[in-house]
């Protein structure tokens, strides 16, 4: 065994309860360090992952938005409207695979559900294109039998069961009859539409601020409102579809039903690049104002959690300061002792970071305990946020680099307590100090 | 071999510790500078072991027969306590990458009275021990003189007298400096005697 391990070992056993701390310092540093790093890289998956866990990812509404300026005001006025087609086509023509439809929303909000003749909460009508699910769907669904794409179908959220269940008593949601009523004004004229329904699934989405909801079924709707006809032989779809733009029958929005999660995206990149300040096309749904939600909470997170964990960060590395300073300084003489029998300053900072190194490696282990950490972390978000949240702590692999996490969690590490024995060495290398080795008269 | 204190001065600003010293210790010999607390003794000690550079004069060495380098004993020993006797004396010759002759430092380890504690780590020894180690270590990196600063201070009698024997015993072939506040503790000895006084160097005899 060389003299500089042999000295290594020595230095580590004299000071057994300073490393003790140190140790435990850096493992917190490491913990920390660890979960914030996994958590800052594992948002981009989390958000992406959390906007799938919505049954109506792929579908939203377009609107127009203007600014209308007051001649005998400095007040803007924000007025939305139904875009024409051809607006709404020139955003497409992005290659952006999407079905247009119309949107039928402000319809069922005028009216409430009621299920056995009473009458229920308030929920969110929202259209999916039909009832035939993909796979991303499929999983968050759970269904007694297969649903026609009828106007008599809904499918409804957890929310809606939930809230059902405080309302009326029901051991299986398929044999809950509901019933909706569209009373519609259309040309001073009263019409009455009476739907009524037999819930045929429930989709288990993401609970982040979850309201009650029921899905209906944009072909069935188109169909059932082409082939009703109004007083003057005009259906009630070619009605909607002719109303002017700032009509609240329009629901003042075009709906767009996507092909793919990268169409929806695509869609809100052009949209954002081409707003120009009086009038500009938006494409809006409540799945995604809750994903922008989440997005905005992520990102306060992020300060706060950065903030904490520069504090503690800082104050670990302040402790590993303290005990390394003390340690070094404890060890004058024998800083002195080595460079007095010959020892290179090289070689003297080759003891002490030999010994940071079996210091930083031992608080390594730590790491093996973080994804556990994480998995707790994981499972407190969905109980309390109904979150599915994601951390993953990527010890194994990194940017497609094997163990290059914790390789960066060591360097910084490491690399910050090399620094501060460096430091200190290089300050007591004067060769006054080999003075102290004497009393002083 | 010749230490020649030439015209040697030291201050610290305004403080004069040394002034215009002069003299010539001749190796081997025993010399025991005394003098009281804070007349200059380690100052000197410091620039004879070529620490500190006088402020003005000059050191010089002649005829030098092995290193040039000094040995210093201290009043503590500053061994690692971890470490045992053995691994504490080899340490500097490890650090200079010298061979370790085992069978010199077997030799010194008999000669010092401490055979028996070569195995054992320096924590557990007594401090007339380690004082005794600390000289093994000292002789084994063959110095060209041996400066003692206060090298029975904190010792017990028994020890202390050994160690006197020892630096003695050593001068035969050696020059050694010891240096001490208190004359009487090295009183007695074939050496001769300095006294530092008022930052000047008196020769105050020769004992027998």
């Amino acid at each position: 065994m060389g003299w500089k391990t042999k000295l290594i070992i020595t230095n580590l056993k004299s000071s057994k309860l300073s490393n003790l701390i140190n140790v435990i310092a850096l493992s917190f540093a490491v913990i920390i360090g660890a979960l914030f790093g996994a958590f800052y890289f594992s948002q981009q998956d989390m958000i992406k992952n959390q906007s799938k866990l919505f049954p109506e990812y792929l579908t939203s509404n377009i609107e127009k938005s203007e600014e209308i300026e007051h001649e005998s005001s400095f007040l803007k006025l924000k007025q939305v409207s139904r875009p024409s087609i051809n607006e709404v086509n020139s955003l497409l023509a992005f290659n952006i695979d999407a079905e247009v439809r119309l949107n039928y929303t402000n319809l069922f909000l005028q009216d409430q559900l009621r299920a056995y003749e009473q009458k229920l909460m308030p929920v969110l009508p929202i259209f999916l294109y039909d009832f035939t699910f993909d796979e991303t769907q499929k999983k968050m669904l759970d269904t007694r039998q297969t649903a026609e794409d009828t106007t008599n179908s809904v499918y409804v959220n957890q929310a809606f069961i939930d809230e059902l269940k405080n309302y009326i008593n029901f051991v299986d949601y398929s044999e809950v009859k509901l019933k909706y009523t569209l009373s519609v004004m259309l040309d001073n004229e009263t019409y009455e539409f009476l739907f009524e329904f037999n819930i045929r699934g429930v989709f288990f989405e993401l609970e982040y601020l979850s309201t009650p909801k029921l899905f209906l079924s944009q072909v069935a709707f188109d169909t059932y409102f082409q082939s009703t006809y109004l007083s003057d032989d005009i259906s009630i779809y070619d009605y909607i579809l002719a109303l002017p733009p700032t009509d609240v029958l329009s629901s003042y929005s075009y709906r767009l039903y996507f092909s793919r999660l990268d169409d929806v995206h695509k869609a809100l990149e052009v949209v954002d690049s081409l707003k120009d300040e009086k009038s500009y096309l938006n494409i809006v749904s409540e799945h995604l104002s809750r994903i922008q939600s989440l997005k905005d909470i992520l990102n306060f997170t992020n300060i706060v959690l950065l903030i904490s964990i520069v504090l503690i960060v800082i104050s670990l590395l302040f402790i590993n300061v303290t005990i390394t300073h003390l340690e070094i300084k404890k060890a004058n003489a024998k800083i002195a002792l080595l460079y007095y029998f010959g020892a290179k300053t090289s070689e003297i900072i080759d003891i002490y970071l030999g010994q940071n190194l079996l210091i930083v490696s031992l608080s390594m282990f730590t790491l093996l305990i973080v994804p556990k950490i994480a998995q707790f972390i994981n499972l407190f978000l969905y109980d309390f946020l109904g979150i599915r949240a994601q951390i993953e702590v990527p010890l194994l692999l990194f940017l497609d680099v094997p163990f290059l996490f914790p390789f960066l969690i060591f360097t910084v590490i490491y690399g910050g307590a090399s620094v501060i024995s460096i430091i200190n060495i290089l300050i007591k290398r004067q060769k006054s100090l080999i003075k102290r080795l004497a009393h002083n008269d | 071999m010749e230490l020649v204190l030439n015209n040697i001065s030291k201050h610290f600003g305004q403080r004069h510790v040394l002034k215009n010293i002069n003299y010539t210790f001749i190796g081997p010999g025993l010399y025991v500078l005394f003098g009281h607390s804070g007349c200059g003794k380690t100052t000197l000690l410091n620039i004879l072991a070529n620490l500190e550079k006088p402020s003005s004069g000059q050191l010089i060495i002649k005829n030098k027969n092995r290193f040039s380098k000094a040995g210093i004993i201290f009043q503590h020993h500053y061994l690692l306590g971890e470490l045992t006797a053995y691994e504490n004396v080899v340490l500097p010759l490890q650090i200079n990458n010298c061979e370790i002759n085992k069978e010199e430092v077997n030799n010194f380890f008999a000669k010092l009275g401490v055979e028996n504690l070569k195995h054992k780590r320096i924590k557990y020894c007594s401090g007339g021990e380690c004082q005794r180690i600390n000289i093994i270590r000292t002789l084994l990196s063959k110095p060209a003189f041996l400066l003692a600063d206060e090298p029975t201070g904190s010792i017990d009698e028994t020890n202390a007298h050994f160690i006197k024997e020892t630096l003695l015993d050593l001068a035969k072939h050696l020059l050694v400096i010891i240096v001490s506040h208190d004359r009487t503790l090295f009183a007695n000895l074939s050496a001769t005697y300095l006294k530092l006084e008022k930052g000047s160097l008196l020769e105050y005899g020769v004992e027998d």
